[in-house]
């Protein structure tokens, strides 16, 4: 006796990508301007990282994984941020996509990284920020509101804390107004 | 009678194929300078934008094992004839013995937009190596006239396919398809006798066909493993002899495993579902059934631009209408490079 009936299974295919294309077309909001997605995530020693933890700060988020060459490059740029004792009201925060604890361990190890780098090992944050490309990188403002994102490597101290300057002076602008 | 393929040789070769790929000398993946993709082509069937990927893809199948219904048999597999000629089909004409598939293909993928991609199925040598008795059906008491040289090679039908993503996300891509099969093949190979050739050992069908498809990646540990469910149907036309072949549906699982920067497994569970086929709106008996078998595959990445593969398709469920012959197994390997 035959499984399925083709007639049934080519019907049921028309109307299942037809209902696909459909749901498809409902556009998603743009990230920057709204709330940062909230996550909790653990670091290579298990020690828990929540965003909120650091609400009232600036926070850099930076998605990368260690064999994405430009994360590479631009990471011991956040580590000179991060070190910088002019630099204490931002957070930096690594992301890495779906690498072993292991492998991420030893990078960090090697490079003699300090600033919290957290396991996303499902991608379930990333999927909640949209990535698509390494690096990305994020700039969320005190009150918690996604600010910028930056796609691509590249980044130096100086971009960043221009940026954050610039989002400073356009908040201390609108609250003069 | 002597086999045409020893299967102690095909073994040696699957062997050789997949030490000669192991011993290729990897480099690592790269990215461009500013970014690295998350959203691979490759694995969608995407190419990126302004991007061509050629690959290049033999596939074997041997079949001589005989079913009947969706049991092995040791019952002959008589088979029918369609007689073009005199325009009707001649029942139980002749003995199947075993039928070798040989297919070597060349695909052309390009990247209209970072959504859309447009690809073209060249199955430049379709070679299909035939063994049977003839005239079995002449009541003579005798088994028949040992045949093995009524099989065909040409070129396969050319299919035109577009790939587009509707959700394309790091953990989920959903990508529809839908193509035509034109009729490029010869499908009125004459054989021994003169006449025209079983439909189903020409390399082409002579029909235009309609292709839709769908598929579906959910990344569980995105860029380390991949879940995919796929489902594709082939609506077929009456080809100018008046034959029709089955639709076709084909429903696919499975996953794929980056275990290192080169190499990726895959395990897949592919199911083939064709109907059965049509001669002046008449049914064609031992045509259409249903396969399932599993895929085992190895993927290796020799630079960022070229990649090696390797499947081996071992049957699980096979049921066919009233007798006929199907697949031992399947071997397919090949080659990709894609270039901006």
């Amino acid at each position: 006796m035959a499984l399925i009936k083709p007639s049934l299974l080519s019907r049921s295919l028309l109307i299942l990508f037809a209902s696909i294309f459909l749901s498809a077309m409902a556009k998603s909001p743009p990230l920057v301007g709204g709330p940062a997605p909230q996550f909790e995530l653990q670091t290579v020693e298990g020690r828990t990282v929540k965003l909120s933890d650091y609400k009232g700060k600036f926070v850099v988020l930076n998605f990368w994984a260690t064999w994405c060459v430009p994360c590479r490059k631009e990471m011991p740029e956040f580590q000179k941020i991060h070190l910088s004792p002019g630099d204490d009201n931002i957070q930096i925060i690594g992301i890495n996509l779906s690498e072993s604890q292991k492998r991420v361990g030893k990078f960090i190890r090697d490079h003699h990284f300090s600033f919290p780098i957290v396991l996303d090992g499902f991608g379930n944050t990333s999927e909640k920020y949209r990535v698509r490309s390494l690096p990305v990188t994020f700039i969320i403002s005190p009150d918690g509101i996604l600010r910028e994102e930056i796609q691509g490597g590249g980044l130096t101290q100086e971009i960043i804390t221009a940026k954050i300057d610039r989002i400073k002076n356009f908040n201390s602008g609108r609250k003069a107004a | 009678m002597q086999r045409m393929v020893p299967t102690k040789n095909i073994a040696v070769a699957c062997i050789a194929v997949f030490f000669l790929l192991i011993c290729i000398s990897f480099a690592e993946a790269s990215c461009g300078s500013a970014n690295c993709s998350l959203i691979r082509g490759s694995q969608s069937g995407l190419a990126n934008k302004g991007r061509f990927v050629f690959d290049i893809s033999h596939r074997y199948v041997l079949m001589e094992n005989k079913h009947r219904g969706s049991n092995g048999t040791s019952d002959e597999v008589l088979t029918p004839k369609i007689d073009f000629e005199n325009r009707t089909i001649l029942q139980d004409h002749h003995r199947e013995v075993r039928t070798i598939n040989q297919l070597t293909q060349v695909d052309v993928s390009y990247g209209i937009t970072e959504k859309l991609t447009a690809t073209l199925n060249v199955p430049f040598r379709n070679d299909r190596r035939h063994e049977h008795f003839d005239d079995v059906d002449i009541p003579n008491g005798d088994t028949g006239t040992f045949n093995n040289v009524d099989g065909s090679t040409g070129m396969g039908d050319i299919t035109l396919l577009l790939k587009y993503a509707l959700v394309q996300t790091l953990k989920h891509q959903f990508i529809l398809g839908a193509g035509v099969k034109f009729a490029t093949g010869e499908f009125k190979l004459k054989d021994a006798e003169g006449a025209i050739n079983e439909p189903t050992i020409m390399p082409g069908t002579g029909s235009y066909d309609t292709i839709l498809s769908g598929l579906y990646i959910f990344s569980l540990m995105p860029n380390r493993l991949n879940l995919f469910t796929s489902i594709s149907h082939r609506f077929t036309t009456e080809n100018p002899l008046d034959y029709l072949f089955g639709d076709t549906t084909f429903v696919d699982g499975g996953m794929i495993y980056v275990l290192s920067d080169s190499i990726s497994l895959s395990a897949q569970i592919n199911a083939r579902i064709k109907r059965r086929d049509e001669y002046i709106a008449t049914p064609v008996d031992s045509t259409g059934g249903e396969f399932v078998n599993i895929t085992p595959g190895v993927i290796l990445a020799a630079s960022e631009n070229l990649s090696f593969y390797t499947h081996v398709q071992i049957p699980v469920y096979q049921r066919v209408n009233e007798i006929n012959l199907v697949p031992n197994y399947g071997l397919l390997f090949g080659a990709s490079y894609g270039f901006n």
